[in-house]
């Protein structure tokens, strides 16, 4: 059974993944926004959206042509370096660009809760293959 | 003042450091197991990518997580204000 047959290409579980950001930073944003105000909400959004956008460039590094296990590890590596730098650079924006504004406990959590749900995603491939 | 700065960016350095070096030793792992299992299978590997993207940013997520609370410190630290 290939990644043909399953429908588990690269490209799909990256989608699901940047998917899975995507709906955990808007439901951290939202908590945000019951909880303490549009300001801790906007802080949510900043520091989901570092991860979501980052994940996103560097998934479209992360494919490789070649199929030969090397290349396919040095790209991974490289867009994961891309990543990184961009989630700081991001987050560097945010916090300067927003601050009075910032509610820090915020930031965090949408950070991480954008950062940790793209393991949710590997569960959910790995149901598909009944695995 | 002197010294909230002072101890601040000394957690900042452990932060990001020790964060580092985790984060290392579980993407060498995982990297080297991946090499093993396309070695074993080689038609495994394009399924195999988009799980090693995954795992690897699983793996780095702690090291994300303590980079944005060294980041918050380093440029907006709220342990100041609390000074001022």
């Amino acid at each position: 059974m290939n990644d043909k047959e399953t429908g588990l290409t690269a490209e799909n579980t990256f989608g699901g993944m940047l998917r899975s950001q995507l709906l955990a930073t808007v439901a951290v944003a939202v908590i945000a926004f019951v909880i303490s105000g549009i300001n801790a909400s906007l802080s949510a959004v900043a520091g989901g959206l570092s991860v979501v956008l980052a994940a996103f460039i560097a998934s479209k590094m992360a494919v490789s042509k070649r199929k030969d296990a090397a290349s396919v590890l040095g790209s991974m590596l490289k867009a994961e370096l891309i990543k990184i730098f961009l989630i700081i650079l991001f987050l560097y924006i945010a916090i300067k660009g927003l601050d009075n504004k910032l509610v820090p406990l915020a930031l965090i959590v949408g950070l991480a809760a954008a950062a940790i749900i793209s393991g949710a995603t590997i569960s959910k491939r790995s149901k598909q293959l009944k695995i | 003042m002197e010294m909230v700065q002072a101890y601040t960016a000394i957690g900042i350095g452990l932060m990001v450091g020790i964060g580092a070096a985790g984060a290392c030793i579980g993407i060498g792992n995982m990297c080297s197991s991946f090499l093993d299992g396309a070695a074993r299978q080689p038609e495994m590997i394009p399924e195999l990518q988009g799980k090693v993207f995954l795992l690897l940013g699983l793996i780095d997520a702690s090291f994300i997580i303590a980079v944005g609370v060294a980041l918050l410190f380093a440029f907006a630290n709220p342990l100041l204000g609390a000074l001022a």
